[in-house]
């Protein structure tokens, strides 16, 4: 699961700037939909005439009465004023609707690219930029980003050209209210922003505090670790922690809310100064006769809306900032480009004369390093697999075997050495022709929330070859399970999302992608771990079935589990990253090998030997040892 | 809204209340507050008009201005105060809130755990508050309660106005007639755009409610995508085609929900402009009028006017945050839910015997059960019988119901039918707490927690650092332990300390064992401990297990019949029930399912 809990806009330095940012997602948001784009500008001149016409009704009022106009005319031009400020609010209020609905669309619009993405990236690439993952998940996944961004965008626009108005306004009768009041409004902006800035210090602390809490949180609800915790009673344990993360938290927030205080309570200080001051002095112009009353009411609402104006523009570019992060590691992330450059391959004919042929794989002088790593994992790997040959790769927890399948796959690339299929360097293949010869069985599989038969074949029920799925089902052991579900190949899977899924168990599900992995019919197969899961019959099924299944095909079994070995021509023992030894189960058990060595630990509780010699024991002692037992027990 | 609507929002904040009394108070304040200040510079600018008319001194009037605006910088910096005071706290509850809900995941009967629907009741609520139930909910009380305020005292400044000593002199418009029709016309006006609000509000949260089950789909992939394990397989298998079109195809779904939810808000929200801008047409009207048949002054009109601006600003407000109250009435009905989920568990209250010798009997007599929402009984009728002191193997094929029996023995589920009793009495009896101090289990998906070591071992902040030190020991893992530089204060993984140590399965597996010796529980339980082990580790479990296992109840599952070996004791299982018990030499020798599961792994290990 990916978590999303951390605040955007607030950490360090990201490869893209607000600006860069900003543009970038206008044009994507123009390549989504064309009206989303355009009323962003559109909807600037409804809002800033409406807020214009609400200034000037009062004043207009005033005026009206004080020149004596006719009522009638009062009463029509009050009706026409209040008819276009309702137009221009309705307009405004339809185009914001839509920017905040159709913007949080986008985030579908980005989801798609990012999932496209994801999926033809690098698969060393996918490992190495997790970290920018997580964070582009986390940015997708939220659609307030997105309308965040357009409302945000066109707020600050709207106060721009309202400041603009506004301004002119003002400095045409009074300009040295305009220099007083945007020298003021630029005094409230330094100060604001320093709060900022402490709460900035203050979030990286908080932050951790707030991963801590967040995994605790996703501890709770997870019934693998319910399970622990109630057998273990550590609710309290939990709770502890959490408080203590809490009071921690009530701390940092008491001292960024302090500093907030400060810097409005400054900001109220510069309001009192200005709004006196320019109230007194307009009053005294007033008094002198050198305005009208109607003009006093238009300047005193000509600033209010200004400063109104200011502060939006303040709160926009405060508040858009923790929008743009989030678009801005989605575009680092759409921006990755791949290492390696898809080939055009090898063409049709050649892949079919691999199939044809069998696949014979070669790997010369390997060496694999993990990037940022000074050991290698693997080192020289010298390896010829034939066409048809079963190849057993064995090795305990961590000697590399799992690095050599990915290697085999084309998700690594060596760091020395070269990887040839059929005599073709691997690299040669396009990504479509490599995969139609390689079919592999991860431990890990992970479902699709579709049907049955579109998670065993790739295709839907109707497309797929009946013939081949059945065979790939009876070889996998799956069959029964298979027709057992009431609606078949239909079922769908994946509780979660599907409420008529069906629940497969951890050997049922091993089946399905050991079907899934045969149904391929990739003329060189890999296996890895298929039977961690698997009960001894269901395990012993599989080896009997192993020979049918991957008749004609080249295959590698990886397993700890040394009966693997039975079935197969030759097995290879890794370590440390090297093939320490290789032969078959006979060769290497005669020799006094480290093979040898690991069998017999694995199978000294199954020898007959053993159990005669623990035999004995029991008729011959049989008496003697109960109650030795026993009076150890009821003591 | 409805009753039950309010009944939900009272709750939640009443929760709150309970606990925060002065930041209650800090709400009342900041919303009686963000009410008056508005007006302050209205009335001032009315006096001061009227002051103009009367033909006033200026310093007169100078003085009026500092006053009114030294009082408004006064009450604006203590709204200042509470606010941020009130922000702080709000942040908080947000927190709060978050323990209040692990709290009761953490106590709540395990099948919850395992309901995905009551996993979806608790994600659901919060993740739709962006300031948190509380917040969302105090944040739009807040915003009604100031609205409402606004609007009384609108109406406090309008009513000399609106009540005017009947003249005849000014014709209708001076009658109180006119002021009576402008109130209901008014008022009317509010309830109407209230009333419709509500409607298209519903309608967005049903359009909302159809296409949950793609949004969830759409999380489902996003979280699948995410991870490099998935990665694997959909670039082998080639299952990049299928997956984008299956997410075109949510797409489509789900902007198609987003248009018809944008249409009901923005109905909402041209009711509540459309109302508010008639109702300032009405009264500007009304004021200009009165104004102009000269009962009331120009200076007054501004002060009208501007009061009637804020008035209906108020009104729309009002209508709004109406409708916002009502979406979050439904976050706050599940996290209400969530928090009143009842303890279907009878929790007993008998002490459990505490016995030196850890003599315990148990029998289970026609226990049958099945998970909740299942057809298929996973046990079946199970009668058995077994004392401490014994090793005891549990085999058996894939669902054949070995661990469902573990999670019974321990009380994770009770039994659907029979019953389980402990030194001849119900389990269910035995308190609850004290009963599952009989068991320390390493479940197959065990968890270890990115705490301390120490930490971990204890399950508890309180440790003791002798007998953690032993644990390890016992478990083979204090070596490795004591290698490191922080030694058992080292973190486990980096998710909370980045400073974490990464623990391989193996490792991992071995600190689970060391836990459950730890807990000193008179049953000690072990799911498969094995699987993930190669198979020197593997080795070495095997022969630690005796050691530690010493004076107590075994009980062990496994698919490597070797690790059975060392158990006087085997049952085997088989379709939820007690095929075969007995020693391996005996099971060995009879013709059935153990003789097979023998036979199919021995084989590759003889020669």
């Amino acid at each position: 699961m990916v978590q999303y809990n951390d605040v955007f806009g607030l950490e360090k330095k990201q490869k893209y700037g607000m600006i860069t940012t900003i543009w970038f997602n206008l044009k994507e948001t123009k390549k989504w939909d064309k009206k989303l784009f355009y009323y962003q500008w559109l909807c600037i001149l409804p809002n800033v005439a409406a807020t214009f016409f609400g200034t000037l009704l009062p004043s207009e009022l005033v005026r009206g009465l004080e020149e004596g106009w006719d009522i009638k005319w009062i009463v029509c031009y009050i009706f026409l004023l209040t008819v276009i400020m309702w137009i221009c609010h309705i307009a405004d209020t339809t185009m914001r609707c839509y920017l905040r609905f159709e913007g949080a669309t986008l985030s579908l619009y980005y989801s798609k690219k990012c999932f496209h993405k994801i999926m033809d990236l690098d698969y060393d690439k996918l490992e190495q930029e997790q970290k920018l993952i997580g964070n582009t998940w986390k940015s997708i996944s939220d659609d307030s980003n997105f309308a965040g961004i357009l409302l945000a965008f066109s707020a600050t626009l709207q106060s721009i050209v309202g400041l603009f108005a506004y301004g002119i306004l003002i400095a045409r009768n009074h300009i040295w209210i305009l220099l007083f009041i945007l020298s003021s409004s630029l005094l409230r902006f330094y100060l604001l922003s320093l709060a900022k800035k402490k709460h900035r210090t203050y979030h990286v602390h908080l932050s951790r505090y707030a991963k801590e809490a967040a995994y605790l949180s996703r501890q709770t609800m997870e019934r693998r670790a319910g399970k622990d915790i109630r057998i273990y009673q550590m609710a309290e344990w939990f709770l502890k922690k959490y408080q203590n993360v809490l009071n921690q938290m009530d701390q940092i927030f008491k001292k960024i809310h302090n500093w907030y205080f400060l810097s409005g309570f400054c900001n109220n200080m510069i309001n009192f100064i200005v709004n006196a001051g320019i109230y007194i002095y307009l009053i005294i112009q007033v008094l002198n006769g050198s305005i009208t009353v109607a003009s006093f009411v238009l300047s005193v609402g000509l600033v209010k809306g200004f400063s109104t104006y200011f502060y939006i523009l303040f709160r926009q570019v405060i508040s858009i900032n923790p929008f743009c992060a989030a678009i801005a590691y989605i575009q680092e992330f759409l921006e990755i480009s791949n290492q390696w450059k898809q080939k055009e391959g090898v063409g049709e004919a050649q892949i079919i004369k691999i199939k044809e042929a069998g696949v014979k794989l070669e790997l010369r002088k390997v060496s694999f390093t993990y990037p940022g790593n000074q050991e290698p994992t693997l080192k020289e790997i010298d390896l010829v697999i034939h066409p048809g040959e079963k190849l057993a790769l064995l090795g305990l927890n961590g000697a590399g075997k799992t690095t050599l399948v990915k290697l085999i796959c084309g998700f690594y690339h060596p760091t020395e050495g070269e990887i040839l299929l059929n005599g073709i360097p691997i690299q040669e293949f396009s990504r479509e022709e490599y995969y139609r010869l390689v079919a592999v069985l991860f431990q890990d599989a992970t479902m699709l929330p579709l049907s049955l038969d579109e998670n065993l074949t790739g295709e839907t029920t109707e497309k797929m070859d009946q013939k081949r799925l059945h065979l790939a089902l009876q070889l996998s052991g799956f069959l029964k399970r298979y027709t057992q579900s009431e609606k078949g190949g239909k079922t769908l899977l994946v509780q979660e999302v599907n409420e008529a899924a069906e629940d497969f168990s951890g050997g049922e599900k091993q089946k399905l992608i050991f079907a899934r992995a045969l149904y391929k019919a990739a003329p060189l197969l890999i296996l890895d771990e298929p039977t961690a899961a698997l009960d001894p019959i269901a395990e012993n099924e599989l080896y009997l079935n192993y020979g049918k299944a991957t008749k004609g095909k080249t295959s590698i079994y990886i397993s700890h589990r040394l009966s693997s070995t039975r079935f197969c021509d030759r097995i290879l023992l890794l370590e440390h990253g090297r093939i320490i030894e290789e032969g078959t189960h006979s060769s290497l058990l005669v020799a006094n090998t480290r093979y040898a060595q690991l069998f017999i630990i694995q199978s000294q509780y199954y020898k007959e030997q053993e159990e005669k010699k623990r035999k004995r024991k029991l008729m011959g002692d049989e008496i003697e040892e109960t109650i030795t037992e026993g009076e150890s027990f009821y003591e | 809204m409805s009753r039950q609507d309010w009944w939900y929002i009272w709750r939640v904040v009443l929760d709150f209340a309970k606990h925060n009394k002065k930041t209650i108070f800090a709400l009342l304040t900041t919303i009686v507050l963000g009410a008056v200040v508005p007006f302050i510079p209205i009335v001032l600018m009315g006096l001061l008009l009227e002051g103009v008319q009367s033909k006033k001194e200026a310093a007169e009037l100078v003085r009026l201005s500092l006053c009114m605006f030294g009082g408004h910088f006064l009450l604006q910096a203590l709204n200042c105060r509470t606010r941020e005071w009130y922000n702080q706290k709000l942040e908080y509850m947000k927190e709060v809130e978050a323990y209040r809900l692990n709290e009761k995941s953490l106590s709540m009967d395990y099948e919850y755990l395992e309901d995905i629907q009551i996993q979806e009741l608790r994600v659901r609520g919060v993740s739709k508050a962006y300031l948190g139930v509380l917040g969302q909910v105090l944040h739009f009380l807040e915003r009604m309660a100031t609205a409402c305020i606004s609007i009384v005292i609108a109406i406090g400044i309008l009513f000399p106005m609106l009540v005017y000593k009947q003249q005849n002199e000014y014709g209708w418009i001076g009658s109180v007639f006119a002021s009576i029709a402008l109130f209901l016309i008014m008022g009317g006006l509010v309830w109407l755009s209230y009333k419709r609000g509500l409607y298209y509000t519903e309608q967005e949260v049903n359009t909302y409610n159809g296409i949950s089950s793609e949004w969830n789909r759409m999380k489902y992939y996003l979280d699948m995508l995410a991870g490099v394990e998935s990665q694997k397989d959909l670039r082998n298998y080639e299952q990049q085609n299928m997956i984008e079109e299956d997410v075109e195809k949510l797409c489509k779904n789900l902007r198609s929900g987003a248009k018809k939810a944008k249409g009901n808000l923005s109905k909402r929200l041209w009711i509540g402009q459309t109302t508010s801008d008639l109702s300032g047409l009405l009264v500007y009207l009304f004021t200009g009028l009165r104004a102009y048949v000269g009962m009331i002054s120009i200076g007054q009109v501004v002060m009208y006017a501007s009061s009637i601006i804020q008035f209906s600003e108020s009104v729309s407000e009002f209508a709004e945050t109406m409708g916002w109250l009502k979406e979050t009435a439904l976050i706050c009905k599940d996290y209400v839910d969530y928090l009143d989920l009842e303890q279907k568990k009878y929790q007993g209250t008998i002490p459990v015997e505490k016995r030196q010798d850890h003599r315990f009997m148990v029998e289970f007599e026609h226990v049958s059960f099945r998970y909740p929402g299942m057809q298929t009984n996973v046990i079946q009728d199970l009668n058995l019988k077994f004392i401490i002191g014994e090793k005891m193997a549990i085999v058996g094929k894939n669902g054949s119901g070995k661990t469902t029996f573990i999670k019974l023995l321990c009380r994770l589920y009770d039994v659907t039918e029979g019953c389980i009793k402990v030194n001849g009495i119900d389990i269910r009896k035995y308190n609850y707490m004290e009963y599952q101090r009989l068991f320390a289990v390493v479940f197959q998906d065990f968890q270890m927690f990115a705490f301390s070591v120490e930490e971990n071992i204890a399950a508890s902040e309180k440790t003791e650092r002798e007998r953690v030190l032993d644990a390890l020991k016992k478990a083979g893992l204090l070596e490795r332990i004591e290698k490191l530089s922080n030694g058992v204060e080292s973190f486990i993984g980096k998710e909370v300390n980045p400073e974490g140590i990464t623990f391989s399965g193996g490792e991992k597996q071995k600190m689970a064992i060391a836990r459950a010796i730890y807990k000193d529980a008179p049953f000690l339980i072990m799911d498969e401990p094995t699987a993930a082990l190669d198979p020197l580790s593997e080795c070495e479990v095997y022969q630690k297990f005796e050691q530690m296992v010493g004076k107590k109840t075994a009980l062990y599952i496994s698919h490597r019949l070797a690790s059975c070996r060392f158990c006087e004791d085997i049952l085997v299982f088989d379709q939820g029930k007690v095929v075969q018990r007995g020693s391996h030499l005996e099971l060995v020798k009879e013709e059935g399912v153990y003789q097979k599961l023998w036979k199919a792994q021995a084989q590759y290990y003889q020669e």
